[in-house]
């Protein structure tokens, strides 16, 4: 094994990485703000990667075409479950937790089915768009230029969300609700709306990942599924709610899995859950969770 | 009163009676009543993950037994009989499985059930009807075990197994310059009875040596890390068993890595169900074996197949669409051989029939001892064909399947221990 075999395994990790960020930051966005846990971020992920195919085919593999596609579908997707929050979630934020998990279970399955229905049982992929096309060479070999470019968004979104929760106003009114929504409220915010604006944030993000995915990857109604799984692990080995801990928690998956199927091939599918394990045990608040003491 | 009242309802009752008993005797004698439908339960998961290549199977079936009901249905002793297909989605689930069969046979029926594209729906059907005496047909379902340790007389299967599959690539492969192999196979009991399968062969016919393996799980979105390291390990060919979602991702993210410029590729079952959704994001020179490649017009039992499964379903047929068509005559030859459907007589007939397959496999028959078909697979290399959206195979050579399947001897052993 040379040392840039071992260099490709770490790039290769990187972009796995990026994938379980975008899927698990909105997740863990609209746990930390609006405390509900979105069984359905893996049915907008899904989404988002069909609308995708749908707009590149509209527009032509183009670059342009992508760049515009890129602009659209997650927002359709995002605009989409907002209704979908007005004028279904909203209602249970008050009541037990357990209601919100069935509503959004509720809504990951009919996800599914919708999608079957407009876009039919066969396999689809989004064209690989032009610019793409070429690899990049590292010291030799080829690294598909498409990973570089998912591996920078992931950085971008990262950046871009910090920012946003951190440096706006939108964001101070977000950490505000998250932390008592009732002063909050008091204060003459209008919480419901900031709500309903963190939730399509949240289902942004993770229709941006779709998005992203479509080019590269075969695409079926039942990759949502997977893919909640994968945030829920992700958000738990990374603390409810933290940022950070959600790009951090992603990396050690990420490369976990890199360099476990190395050494260890045939424990390829456990990795991620060994992972998950080896937290719940010894820090089982999460990597950048806040302990929960129980009065 | 009461007496008149219940005298004249007696005597009504029993004029009723004489004319109820009077009227079919006479009907009998006017109209020869139509003999009754064959019944085929069919259980299948048409929901679900497989739900393309499984309605495939079934769309095929239909096909033939259209044909057959057209001209009036299949020959019988007694006539010419209608067939009726009735459905059962199983959703990929033994248990469930297990209930539509007793459905089927118990309450709808059926004279026999025909079905299973998944490997543990097979099993599991096959287990209650050697129980239950009933005859089942598999058409699709791969595990070798079906009709190896497992099988058993209600049990015949048209399709390949995974032992054929695996000593077929490993058989063409044997006298071929390649020795370095990488493995990468979805993590489930299908890829991994494909992979041991093979592994076996490679070991029987001396094909090469085993560098690496990776096993990523069913639906995995991101192949990259797999991709590296199967690359690290520097194999000359690669053998997969990945199929629908996965081998269209893998075959997309490998480009950008420039695998299959560094070495080759063997697809197990990369057909119609990859090439078609694909398109041109398919890579040239690649081999994929199939067991009915896309040849279209071809010779003209193919013609005749393709336009009639186009009229009937408005698209051209796929690998799975063949193996329903197969089943399904199959099934009338052995009909019209035993001249019955009943079950014990048509188990006899069907244990020596043979049929021909469209090209270019030509004909398959059914083995006495363990009911499996002789169904060999074809090998091809990708190329891009100008007069249709996706690529098709070329330089096409037929792996015949007697010399991949196990002894008689050694399955009947293999019954005996497992009993």
């Amino acid at each position: 094994m040379e040392w840039e075999d071992l260099l490709f395994q770490f790039l290769s990790g990187l972009t796995t990485c990026m994938i379980y960020f975008l899927i698990a930051a909105g997740l863990t966005l609209i746990l930390g703000v609006l405390k509900i846990l979105n069984f359905a971020q893996g049915g907008i992920y899904m989404l988002g990667a069909y609308t995708t195919y749908t707009f590149m085919r509209l527009f032509g593999g183009s670059n342009l075409g992508f760049l515009l596609t890129l602009i659209i579908a997650p927002t359709v997707v995002a605009v989409f479950f907002c209704i979908l929050e007005v004028l279904l979630l909203r209602r249970f934020y008050e009541k037990p937790a357990l209601y919100v998990l069935l509503i959004t279970y509720g809504v990951l399955i009919a996800t599914y089915d919708m999608a079957r229905m407009i876009w039919g049982w066969i396999i689809k992929t989004a064209p690989m768009p032009a610019m793409f096309q070429r690899p990049v060479e590292i010291f030799g070999r080829f690294f598909p230029l498409y990973n570089v470019f998912l591996i920078s968004m992931g950085f971008f979104m990262f950046f871009l969300i910090w920012f946003v929760i951190h440096k706006t106003v939108w964001g101070k009114m977000m950490r505000a609700a998250a932390d008592d929504r009732e002063m909050t409220a008091a204060l003459g915010i209008n919480v419901p709306l900031v709500f309903t604006s963190v939730f399509g944030l949240g289902a942004w993000i993770a229709a941006i990942g779709g998005a992203l995915v479509a080019p590269m990857a075969g695409m079926a109604a039942d990759m949502g599924i997977e893919a909640g799984i994968i945030a829920f692990i992700v958000v738990v080995i990374a603390g409810l709610g933290s940022l950070p801990g959600a790009l951090l928690a992603a990396f050690i998956c990420g490369e976990v899995q890199a360099f476990g199927i190395l050494v260890l091939p045939e424990l390829a599918i456990a990795f991620m859950y060994l992972v998950l394990v080896i937290v719940l045990i010894v820090r089982p608040w999460g990597l950048f969770g806040k302990p929960v003491i129980i009065k | 009163m009461k007496l008149k009242i219940t005298l004249s309802v007696l005597m009504s009752s029993v004029i009723i009676f004489a004319l109820i008993l009077a009227i079919p005797g006479s009907v009998l004698v006017a109209t020869a009543k139509p003999l009754p439908p064959i019944k085929i339960g069919i259980v299948q998961s048409v929901s679900g993950m497989v739900s393309d290549f499984a309605l495939e199977d079934v769309e095929g079936f239909k096909v033939r037994i259209d044909e057959i009901n057209e001209k009036g249905g299949v020959k019988t002793k007694d006539g010419l009989r209608k067939i009726k297909l009735i459905v059962r989605d199983n959703k990929l689930k033994p248990d469930i499985a297990v209930k539509n069969a007793k459905s089927l046979i118990l309450e709808q029926k059926c004279n026999f059930l025909v079905g299973c594209i998944s490997s543990s729906c097979t099993l599991a059907v096959s287990q209650w009807a050697k129980e239950n005496k009933a005859l089942y047909w598999c058409w699709d379902a791969r595990t070798h075990h079906a009709t190896g340790s497992r099988g058993h007389r209600y049990y015949f299967r048209s399709s390949g197994n995974t032992w054929m599959n695996g000593h077929a690539a490993a058989y063409y492969f044997k006298d071929k310059p390649y020795t370095r192999w990488g493995f990468i196979n979805p993590d489930y009991s299908y890829g991994r009875s494909q992979f041991e399968s093979f592994v076996h062969g490679m070991k029987e016919f001396k094909a090469g040596v085993k560098v690496t393996e990776q096993w990523p799980k069913l639906g995995t979105t991101d192949f990259t890390p797999f991709i590296t390291a199967l690359m690290a390990a520097k194999p000359e060919m690669i053998y997969s068993s990945l199929w629908g979602t996965d081998a269209m991702t893998f075959i997309k993210q490998s480009k950008g890595y420039g695998l299959f410029k560094k070495m080759g590729y063997v697809g197990l079952f990369h057909g119609m169900p990859l090439l078609r959704p694909i398109g041109q994001e398919m890579v040239e020179g690649i081999y994929a074996l199939t067991e009915a490649p896309f040849v279209y017009p071809g010779p003209p039992e193919n013609r005749a197949f393709y336009d009639a499964y186009k009229d009937r379903t408005g698209k051209l047929p796929s690998d799975y669409s063949v193996l329903g068509y197969n089943a399904a005559t199959f099934i009338v030859a052995g009909i019209e051989k035993a001249g019955t459907a009943e079950t014990e007589a048509l188990i006899d007939a069907l244990e020596t029939v043979c049929i021909d397959t469209i090209a270019p496999a030509g004909r398959i028959c059914i083995r006495k001892c363990d009911h499996q078909s002789d169904y060999g697979i074809c090998i091809g290399k990708t190329v891009r064909d100008p007069k249709w959206p996706w690529f098709v195979l070329k330089d096409i050579e037929i792996i015949p399947g007697a010399p991949t399947m196990r002894s008689c001897e050694q399955i009947m052993d293999e019954r005996a221990k497992t009993k």
